[in-house]
């Protein structure tokens, strides 16, 4: 390890739901704690599947879309214990930050608001704004429209577009399928002043047996095979398989996370 | 968990699942060639690369036609010297030449053309002698 994450914070965002954020914030988590650097951890999501995973140590802002409509100023205020939660960790702990689905308009309103790069420079903190997408049209756009809005509220933040390849890869489609033109039309732009970065799809989406029981990747990989069969119910056989999927996928995304920010392993 | 013990259980986790891939493959590849209704092509997507590569050399070296599974019986030289064999003949068999547009034009011409004079020989000729 040669890099310390304590004075860094990693925005996970896309205002479209389901396109990996939880999954990238989940690896992200764990890996930064193999790394003997565990963050604090904020979550912008009503579905808190961070706290669900993690447990209580999550800082969940929760949104009300009702009191939004109602009083947009004061609506606003909700993400203060954000700002005291990333002042008590700057220096000591990395920060994660996983905004969810349809948060970023009003995330971006509050950073705007409280002048939060300001804040971020007076605590020498330095920002990566991860987006992850998928190879859906929409998710490209939507993808392109919160990096901008992010990069608005926070300028001096280093992009990482994060392609989820759960659905396929962007580089297979047919040049005039929706998805292959939205990301030559929005990302193109941002892909030379960002860093990339690919999560591979996890073989035979051997995942699913784990995330319905809020489980972290770290405690597949340390799960004895009959943990494995009682968390998933699966039979011996198929529950030896998913574990060996879920740790060779984690493996490559380690990986992918190393050679992304800079850690020499040791 | 330090970097030394997450590599040591995920290298462990990935060569279990790699054995229990090639065994499930071997027991899948069994049923495929007896035909055993049980067998679920969806199964094989859970086998990965390593699983999928063992079930198609298992099924490979037991001479069985991916085209047609009953076929395993016969020669397999026979099989080779046909390679059309191996192919679904599809619409093929269906294709006819195209009419020829002239010749249907000048048939249908000539054809009109005679008929009223056969009419009118039959008139004369016949009904009016």
């Amino acid at each position: 390890m040669s890099i310390s994450f304590s004075s860094q914070i990693f925005i996970i965002a896309n205002e479209k739901g389901g396109v990996g954020k939880s999954t990238t914030a989940l690896a992200l988590i764990d890996w930064l704690t193999l790394n003997s650097q565990p963050p604090t951890i904020i979550q912008v999501d009503r579905q808190k599947r961070l706290e669900n995973s993690i447990g209580k140590d999550v800082l969940t802002i929760d949104s009300d879309p009702k009191a939004a409509r109602l009083a947009p100023e004061l609506e606003t205020r909700r993400f203060s214990p954000m700002l005291e939660k990333i002042e008590v960790s700057a220096g000591r702990a990395p920060v994660i930050i996983d905004i969810g689905a349809g948060e970023v308009e009003r995330f971006t309103t509050w950073a705007a608001l409280v002048d939060l790069e300001e804040e971020f420079m007076e605590w020498q903190l330095s920002c990566h704004l991860i987006v992850p997408f998928l190879a859906e049209s929409e998710a490209i756009r939507q993808a392109a429209w919160s990096v901008k809005r992010l990069r608005s509220a926070l300028p001096q933040s280093m992009i990482c577009l994060v392609e989820n390849q759960r659905d396929g890869k962007i580089s297979t489609l047919h040049p005039n399928s929706s998805a292959a033109q939205a990301s030559e039309e929005f990302l193109a732009a941002w892909r030379s002043q960002s860093i990339q970065l690919t999560l591979p799809a996890i073989p035979g989406n051997s995942w699913r047996w784990f995330e319905t029981t809020n489980c972290r990747f770290l405690n597949v990989v340390d799960m004895t095979t009959a943990d494995t069969i009682n968390r998933t119910g699966l039979s011996r056989a198929d529950a030896k398989i998913v574990r060996g999927d879920v740790s060779q996928w984690l493996v490559n995304i380690f990986d992918e996370f190393d050679r992304t920010f800079g850690v020499v392993k040791g | 968990m330090d970097r030394t013990t997450f590599n040591y259980a995920t290298q462990s986790a990935i060569n279990d699942g790699q054995f229990e891939k090639i065994n499930l493959a071997q027991k899948y590849a069994s049923s495929f060639i007896s035909g055993n209704p049980q067998f679920t092509p969806t199964d094989l997507e859970k086998l990965g690369t390593v699983g999928l590569a063992q079930f198609l050399e298992t099924v490979g070296s037991n001479g069985v036609r991916f085209n047609n599974p009953s076929r395993s019986d016969s020669a397999p030289e026979q099989q080779q010297n046909k390679p059309s064999d191996a192919i679904s003949p599809g619409w093929r068999n269906q294709r006819r030449s195209e009419p020829s547009l002239l010749l249907h034009a000048l048939a249908w011409g000539i054809t009109t053309g005679l008929f009223p004079i056969f009419v009118a020989l039959i008139h004369f000729t016949i009904l009016k002698p």
